[in-house]
């Protein structure tokens, strides 16, 4: 992981954001998809994730104000005790998530219900895929690579996406 | 209108039941010349969904795309409109349409890879309906990528009524969300 300057309860969603998710397809191939930030001093994390999308993107904006709500300003002493809370906050709201946290002995990978994740950056590299994550469920992953991480849930279709052409899908990933 | 060309509109309504209501509209354009706006307006208002109404407004609207998203504006369709109107490049339209206060009209725009014209739309549709759901639109078109849309947004509102409904739909991105409530404080 990068070093990323501890602040207390801040929220990113740049593109430099450590947890991606890459977007669907369709009309709205965002709907549905948010972006978290939270902790404080001691640990941070970053969550990107997807709540079951409504027929409209307003309605579907009402899951994501929820899930956000949800998650914020959450602290931990340590980053395990935190992403264990984020998980907690969302999990009755996202179908597929991907959540990098990090403190001061180092960071994680974790990733919900979701086929395929990449480390992407300067040398990007697979992750994990459909067979290592075992397709559902919360796994974690390896994290000694800089990241940001970037995760595809199976709806989305990717088996032929790797590293290389992840970081040239510029499209896809914001 | 002249009355040759109202009578044809009238019967023009008898005629699309027996075909295709493209080519009776197209042929009563051309014999319309200068008025073939209002001949578009009746097909619009008939058949605001219609394809073909694109190729008519492309040969014979001074601001193609115009008529049929008023047309389209009350009609379940409307989504479908302005997102091939887009796909067509009916930039001006969907901006000054903007002002009938709906969301899809910017978010047409944005995913057709047109986001300064999204900015200007969004913002005439928060004039004209403060609370017009354009965060969620957007968001739904361009993911995190939103934000720095919405946040060219802010400068152009200019009612307290159209900042405090964009606050609210802020949620999921604090940072424009702060900004909002900064011009808030500005508005009154």
């Amino acid at each position: 992981m990068q070093p990323q300057r501890a602040t207390r309860a801040t929220h990113t969603t740049t593109t430099s954001a450590p947890a991606r998710l890459v977007a669907g397809r369709g009309r709205f191939p965002w709907n549905g998809h948010f972006r978290v930030a939270t902790g404080d001093a001691c640990a941070k994390a970053w969550l990107a994730g997807r709540v079951r999308p409504a027929a409209d993107p307003v309605a579907t904006w009402k899951r994501i104000e929820e899930a956000v709500v949800a998650c914020s300003d959450l602290a931990g002493t340590n980053r395990d005790v935190l992403s264990q809370r984020v998980w907690a906050a969302v999990s009755d709201h996202v179908t597929c998530a991907i959540l990098v946290a990090q403190d001061a002995q180092g960071a994680h990978v974790e990733a919900l219900n979701l086929a395929g994740v990449v480390a992407a950056g300067p040398t990007p590299r697979a992750l994990a895929t459909a067979e290592t994550l075992g397709g559902e469920g919360l796994v974690r992953l390896p994290s000694d690579h800089p990241g940001p991480f970037v995760g595809w849930s199976s709806r989305d279709r990717l088996p032929e996406m790797d590293a290389s052409a992840l970081d040239h899908a510029t499209g896809h990933v914001r | 209108m002249r009355p040759a060309i109202a009578e044809r509109l009238e019967e023009a309504g008898k005629l699309e039941k027996a075909q295709d209501a493209g080519p009776v509209y197209a042929r009563l354009c051309v014999d319309a010349a200068q008025d073939a706006a209002a001949v578009l307006e009746v097909a619009a208002r008939r058949h605001p969904a219609a394809s073909w109404l694109l190729d008519l407004a492309e040969r014979h609207e001074t601001v193609p795309g115009t008529l049929q998203l008023r047309g389209a504006s009350t009609h379940a369709s409307f989504q479908v409109v302005a997102w091939a109107c887009a796909a067509r490049g009916f930039v001006d339209a969907l901006v000054e349409e903007g002002a009938l206060g709906r969301p899809e009209t910017a978010a047409a725009l944005l995913a057709h890879g047109h986001p300064s014209a999204a900015v200007e739309s969004a913002a005439r549709a928060l004039a004209a309906n403060p609370d017009c759901q354009v965060v969620p639109w957007l968001a739904a078109v361009e993911g995190p990528a939103a934000e720095a849309v919405i946040a060219r947004i802010v400068p152009r509102v200019r009612s307290r009524a159209a900042a405090a409904s964009l606050e609210r739909q802020l949620t999921p991105f604090p940072m424009t969300r702060r900004l909002v409530r900064a011009a808030l404080a500005g508005l009154a």
